[in-house]
């Protein structure tokens, strides 16, 4: 899939798009949910918000994974590998970790993701509060039970060994600023006739920032029609 | 015996903890930051190898993860004014931290605080029944 997102920054903001345009990253995408995401609904239609939120994170993960992360990170993905099942599952949404050569090289990144296709993508605001849920008191949501969650993955479903297993400890303090080796990629999806992407994502950025997390890049992906294209890539339609 | 990352403060957490639910003035940290301190010292706590799990008897060696089941008995009584649904997995927490040093009798208090509904998942069943063995044949 590299190669069909491209990005240009504007005010530390990434703004991703498609490559050569919206409907090549469209078919690579629907070939990710053919291959791996089967069946596709049989009804799906506009204003389905769990779909259209399943869907954005789908699309994110196809773009980390293939612009960034690539093989070299382990990760747990909350919906996007199941965006048709119907539900919204409230966890963390795209955990991305990687173990360096020592302990000193291993790092996170915690990915919130919003989709919207209104013209104005002020509902991005709301992954402040999704980020704020990691320190929050709401023992299921937290940063300590999504790493936690994470280990068990490695242990019980993967067989990795236990010394690496115990490095994911490291990346977890108390506080954001007792989490150095973490970033935030507060995200959003977005139709690419959107007209406050760039205030809205750095408002994001600058409040989280506020809160003592450290390391803040926003992403923007903006897709053409993208309403129509959830829709089409829900009924497996190119 | 287990390393833990520096600058945690537990006896003043477990102080903290105690202060907010008395009301007292003076203790500013927030429910939010001393259950990140609990939740952290179990995460490293349970990496013990279980052919050493014993150590845990010893109150010098478990005396961070006594501090940790002291806030989470704390954040889930009423008197933390968090939401019901919120407390009820911090007892569950809580339980389950006092079991791990072998403090069965606390962790039997803790499993007062659970709901009918909360005990009635599979999984919560293991978890009681292994925390408080004295009570395994209720399950």
């Amino acid at each position: 899939m590299a190669g069909v997102f491209s990005f240009t920054e504007d005010s530390s903001v990434l703004l991703w798009t498609g490559n050569p345009d919206c409907q090549a990253t469209h078919d690579e995408i629907l070939s990710f949910l053919t291959d791996h995401c089967q069946p596709f609904p049989k009804s799906a239609k506009n204003g389905d918000n769990i779909l259209r939120g399943n869907l954005g994170e789908t699309i994110v993960f196809c773009l980390g994974k293939s612009e960034r992360f690539g093989d070299e990170c382990l990760g747990h993905f909350a919906n996007a590998l199941r965006p048709f099942s119907g539900k919204s599952n409230p966890e963390l949404d795209l955990l991305w970790v990687h173990f360096g050569a020592t302990p000193n090289d291993d790092w996170a990144v915690l990915q919130e993701i919003k989709t919207t296709a209104a013209q104005s993508i002020t509902y991005a605001t709301n992954l402040i509060d999704d980020f704020d849920k990691l320190f929050g008191t709401n023992a299921r949501l937290t940063l300590h039970t999504r790493i936690q969650d994470f280990k068990n993955r490695l242990e019980f479903e993967q067989n990795r060994p236990a010394s690496l297993i115990r490095r994911a400890n490291q990346l977890c303090g108390t506080s954001p600023p007792a989490c150095p080796r973490v970033r935030l990629l507060p995200t959003v999806v977005h139709d690419s006739t959107a007209v406050d992407v760039v205030e809205t994502m750095l408002l994001v950025r600058e409040t989280l920032s506020s809160k003592s997390w450290s390391d803040v890049e926003p992403w923007a992906v903006g897709l053409s029609s993208l309403d129509d294209r959830l829709v089409r890539l829900a009924r497996g339609q190119s | 015996m287990t390393i833990l990352p520096p600058g945690l403060d537990l006896p003043s957490a477990e102080t903290s903890a105690f202060g907010l639910i008395r009301g007292l003035k003076g203790h500013s940290r927030s429910w939010s930051d001393l259950v990140a301190h609990a939740q952290l010292v179990i995460t490293y706590y349970q990496e013990l190898p279980a052919n050493q799990i014993t150590r845990l008897y010893d109150i010098c060696e478990a005396s961070p993860l006594v501090a940790a089941s002291r806030i989470l008995d704390a954040v889930s009584m009423p008197e933390s004014e968090l939401p019901e649904s919120e407390r009820q997995d911090w007892a569950l927490l809580g339980l389950l931290a006092f079991g791990m040093w072998g403090n069965f009798l606390s962790a039997s208090a803790m499993k007062t605080r659970l709901t009918a509904s909360t005990l009635s998942r599979p999984v919560t069943a293991a978890i009681v029944a292994t925390c408080t063995p004295q009570l395994a044949h209720d399950f």
